[in-house]
């Protein structure tokens, strides 16, 4: 049963770990362009949040990779 | 910013952190770079005075930085698969032993003179994801394999991709290409026997290092001759290219030799096999394609001005953390959109897809496979040089970098500083994943010191470019390229290990010659 629920467990987090860093990857290449808009017009709410999905974005690749 | 023990230590954390991650706990160059990352954040925020402005174009800088590489990554991998999935790498891999049987010469003609070859026309990751895989084919283990393409060209980085970096140092210097070549070209020659010779050792042992000697003395001693008669006269951009096609050339010439044509079997002569693979021609015309589309995008100034139209580019502010540490103001990376040498690549695979299709070399659902390769590839390096490169654009910005380099470069007087200098351009190479940025980070601070200490100015610049042309292939954002095509990844932290007891060895051979030549007076 323990070896069942091993398997099924690696197979779960094997096809979510790729969708998980695609979806890291993503916020990493988009977030900073959004950054760099919002800190040119001053926009330091947004920025801070910006900032803080690119940290969920590497927060992510710990997480999955 | 004073240099002092204590903010020595905390500059020196981040990178620690990633190189215990990945050393000692077998982590991922992703997941242990996105460590190192949050390191630096918290040191640089807490003990560098960055404030919220230096980390956010920090991270924009980082991301046109790594977009930069990622885009010859990406292409790089279509290629390869567009390739791979016609089956030529597979007869290229089939077709060396027809040229010799002799598996030391096999590696040393992918390892180190292909893969020097190829960094001359592309570099940026390319040798070591286009030949680990290649040497795989050949039946060297997947670590192996990333370890001798990745030794195998690091003479080559300074004079490859066109000279990019060599032209970094003339850039941020100010000093002409005349006066720094010629003894950057005799240190990175000198490398070149070492990478050989390491190459040879890592494919075969012992055994294979004394059976190759005499090959890599001939191979070693054509390759570094061509570069230093091209760079010194001015041809700088050629270095490395003219330096790995003589390389090339010769080695088809020593593998007639009895020594090293070995007992080639089933060399029937036959261009085509029975099975319907592709024959060795069309096999390596994708790479024939590199090159012609390379010269042609480099050289011919017509093409490279229509190419070079539309640039992605953004302008950055002034940034000075509380420290008083200031970053001038600049234009980013810029990333020439149709003219980058990912772009080259992807016109190569297009060409080359075109052409096994005609030739009927793709079974049905081809183009999906070869994407999907390509993803899953793709993804986790990706990931893996924007923590990277995110992390060593925090520290330079904060000022951390240039803590370590002054630390290095004040503990040790006149006498050391030559050993020092190339660990200093590895260091910038490692933390940088590039020879490039390593330059731009310590070539004016290895000139000011240099000349403080009464110095040879172009003998220092030599090996800080030539640590940094060899730090680079034990950089953890080159070794995922390498590792993501030969399907090691996790396993980096395993090959870095021993990447960088090679590379060490290659430093201090650099700090050895650098100090015999400054001792001796040397006016190189």
């Amino acid at each position: 049963m323990k070896t069942k629920h091993k398997r099924f467990s690696g197979a779960w987090r094997k096809a979510n770990q790729f969708k998980i860093m695609v979806a890291a990857l993503i916020l990493l290449m988009v977030m900073p362009f959004l950054l760099y808009n919002a800190l040119i017009h001053d926009h330091l709410i947004f920025a801070w949040f910006d900032l803080g999905m690119i940290g969920l974005g590497m927060l992510l690749i710990i997480l999955a990779a | 910013m004073h240099l002092t023990i204590w903010n020595w230590l905390l500059a020196v954390l981040p990178i620690a952190v990633i190189l215990v991650l990945m050393v000692s706990f077998k982590w991922g160059g992703s997941k242990a770079g996105a460590a190192g990352w949050f390191t630096a954040i918290a040191i640089a925020v807490l003990f560098f005075g960055a404030n919220m402005k230096l980390l956010a174009f920090a991270q924009i800088k980082s991301l046109l930085l790594a977009l930069d590489v990622m885009y010859i990554i990406w292409m790089a991998l279509l290629l390869f698969h567009v390739a791979d999935e016609a089956g030529a790498v597979k007869v290229i891999g089939q077709s060396l032993p027809r040229l010799t049987a002799d598996r030391v010469m096999q590696g040393l003609l992918l390892g180190w003179v292909f893969a020097s070859f190829l960094q001359g026309m592309g570099g940026f990751g390319v040798p070591v994801a286009i030949v680990a895989p290649l040497l795989v084919g050949l039946g060297f283990s997947p670590v192996q394999s990333v370890i001798m393409a990745s030794v195998g060209h690091g003479w080559a980085v300074n004079f490859g991709s066109l000279a990019t970096s060599f032209q970094s140092l003339l850039a941020v210097t100010g000093l002409p290409g005349e006066l720094l070549a010629p003894a950057a070209a005799v240190l990175l020659g000198i490398a070149s026997f070492g990478c050989g010779i390491l190459v040879a050792y890592v494919g075969a042992g012992w055994k294979g290092l004394w059976h190759s000697l005499p090959a890599v003395f001939i191979l070693g001693s054509s390759m570094s001759v061509v570069q230093y008669l091209l760079v010194t006269n001015g041809m700088w951009t050629l270095g490395a290219t003219g330096a790995g096609l003589t390389g090339l050339i010769v080695s088809v010439l020593i593998t007639r030799l009895p020594l090293y044509h070995g007992n080639i079997v089933g060399s029937d002569g036959k261009t085509e096999s029975a099975n319907g693979q592709p024959s060795l021609f069309i096999s390596i015309s994708a790479y024939l394609f590199l090159i012609v589309l390379t010269f042609l995008t480099k050289l011919v100034p017509a093409v490279e001005d229509f190419l070079g139209q539309v640039q992605i580019a953004l302008k950055f502010p002034e940034i000075t953390t509380a420290l008083g540490w200031v970053t001038p103001a600049e234009v980013g990376r810029e990333i020439n959109i149709f003219g980058h040498p990912g772009a080259v690549l992807l016109y190569t695979s297009l060409i080359a897809y075109f052409v096994y299709a005609r030739s009927g070399y793709y079974k049905p659902g081809a183009p999906t496979r070869i994407l999907q390769k390509m993803g899953r590839s793709a993804v986790k390096s990706s990931l893996g040089i924007l923590a990277m490169v995110g992390m060593a654009l925090m520290m330079s910005h904060s000022g951390m970098t240039y803590i370590l380099a002054q630390g290095l470069s004040k503990s040790f007087g006149q006498t050391l500083y030559p050993v020092v200098a190339p660990f200093i351009g590895a260091l910038g190479a490692f933390i940088t994943g590039s020879n490039n940025n390593a330059n731009v980070l310590f070539g004016v601070l290895q000139m000011n010191t240099a000349q403080l200490l009464g110095l040879s100015t172009t003998l220092v610049l030599a090996a800080q470019t030539a640590g940094g042309s060899l730090g680079s292939i034990m950089a953890p954002a080159k070794v995922i390229v390498g590792c993501s095509t030969v399907g090691l990844n996790d396993r980096e932290g395993e090959v870095i290990g021993r990447m960088l007891i090679y590379g060490v060895l290659l430093l201090l051979l650099m700090a050895v010659v650098t100090t015999v030549l400054v001792l001796s007076g040397s006016t190189l």
